[in-house]
């Protein structure tokens, strides 16, 4: 509830909340320095596989790179409407950006299995130890993000009941579509799900997506007044969403492109 | 646009606009030259226009963030592509640093608003990062003198 000109007046001349939130960033850089850095010094240090160059999945992590950096540009597009005062739009791309951060994380949670099923668990040896507390702390922190932006676009980006609970609907629609699609993918492994489920799964959260997004855009009250307050603390959430991404940069960088030729060390 | 360009050609060959070349007949017509830069101007007034673009009210439009995510997308593009060239050999870490480095600054200068916003918050993200950079650097350094398995 508070905005830079309700804020008190201070020495810095800057809101207190976007300086805590730089401060604390900072600090992050230290905390995932210290991951990263240890991955390169233990890097090709493994006595026993799988090594990197046997099970990193380069394209499929070039895809989740780019779902994670336009769900950035969808933050930093919520923030700047809701700037602008257009209230519906700003909760249209604060959903976006949390369902982008969910589609990377559907990714994350897929490639941690496909290790998992290739034998590489953090206990296999000094690599896989790395690399699951690396991307498991970034991951971690990508769930709070999509948390957040669900609660804010919940709690505070909805005014009536009605729109809170339509945006519990989309965000569940999608969930469910999600489940449908992941379904029709499954159904040669797991044949005791007919077919005809799975596609109905999935058409009933596209169904409900689309209804509820129109039903949300239509039931727009235009308060600009209100939204305004929120501004700032959108644009906090937006900071941490834009780090996670920076982090992922380095990441995606060192740990898959620098290293994805890493085999068995030269002892 | 094209305005701009006959500007910037105009500066870096000394040309006036009504057809003949700006020769001063004495020093004095000259007492302030605005082109004394390097590259006759160019480069200062291409960083005006560039300073002008990314200042406007204090944040960029949704568009020009567009641009900044699709020139994101690009350089991942780019990456991928050159992950696949094999006679780069150890070039590619260099290449992939750099890089990477790119993206780190447009998305902490552009979507961070960084750019746009108090220069405290520049100094102290920056104090956390470099921090962090060279403690990295000294931890390699470390390892590297004296291996784990020697």
């Amino acid at each position: 509830m508070s905005t830079v000109s309700e804020e008190h007046v201070n020495s810095t001349g800057v809101d207190n909340k976007k300086l805590m939130m730089w401060i604390f960033l900072g600090s992050d850089c230290l905390f995932f320095g210290s991951f990263i850095s240890t991955y390169l010094v233990y890097r090709n240090r493994s006595l026993s596989g799988p090594y990197p160059n046997e099970i990193l999945d380069i394209p499929l992590t070039t895809v989740s790179t780019f779902v994670l950096l336009m769900s950035s540009l969808a933050m930093v597009l919520a923030v700047s409407y809701v700037q602008r005062g257009s209230q519906v739009i700003g909760r249209y791309w604060t959903l976006a950006t949390a369902l982008l951060g969910l589609v990377f994380m559907g990714f994350q949670v897929y490639e941690f299995s496909h290790f998992a099923h290739l034998g590489l668990t953090p206990r296999t040896n000094i690599f896989g130890s790395t690399f699951f507390t690396m991307t498991g702390f970034h991951g971690g922190h990508v769930t709070f993000g999509v948390i957040w932006l669900v609660i804010f676009a919940i709690s505070r980006l909805a005014e009536t009941l009605k729109q809170k609970m339509l945006i519990v609907g989309s965000v569940l629609s999608v969930v469910i579509a999600m489940t449908g699609l992941m379904m029709t993918h499954t159904l040669d492994v797991i044949p005791h799900i007919p077919s005809i489920v799975a596609y109905s799964v999935f058409g009933v959260g596209l169904l409900g997506t689309i209804g509820t997004l129109f039903l949300l855009k239509s039931s727009d009250n235009q308060n600009i007044e209100s939204i305004k307050k929120e501004e700032g603390n959108l644009e906090l959430a937006g900071l941490y969403w834009h780090f996670v991404d920076i982090v992922w940069i380095v990441i995606f960088t060192v740990v898959y492109l620098i290293s994805a030729n890493d085999g068995a060390p030269l002892l | 646009m094209k305005k701009l360009f006959r500007n910037i050609l105009n500066q870096f060959l000394g040309h006036t606009t009504d057809g003949y070349f700006r020769v001063p007949d004495t020093a004095q017509d000259l007492p302030n030259p605005k082109n004394d830069t390097p590259w006759a101007g160019t480069l200062k007034l291409s960083m005006d226009k560039f300073n002008k673009l990314t200042r406007k009210d204090g944040h960029g439009s949704p568009g020009f963030y567009a641009i900044i995510g699709i020139v994101l997308a690009a350089i991942t593009l780019v990456e991928f592509l050159i992950f696949y060239v094999e006679s780069l050999g150890v070039l590619l870490i260099p290449i992939m640093l750099v890089l990477s480095l790119m993206k780190f600054v447009i998305v902490v200068a552009f979507f961070m608003h960084l750019r746009f916003d108090n220069r405290v918050f520049t100094i102290v993200f920056f104090a956390g990062f470099v921090l962090a950079v060279v403690i990295a650097i000294i931890l390699l350094l470390v390892f590297a003198i004296k291996p784990v398995f020697s």
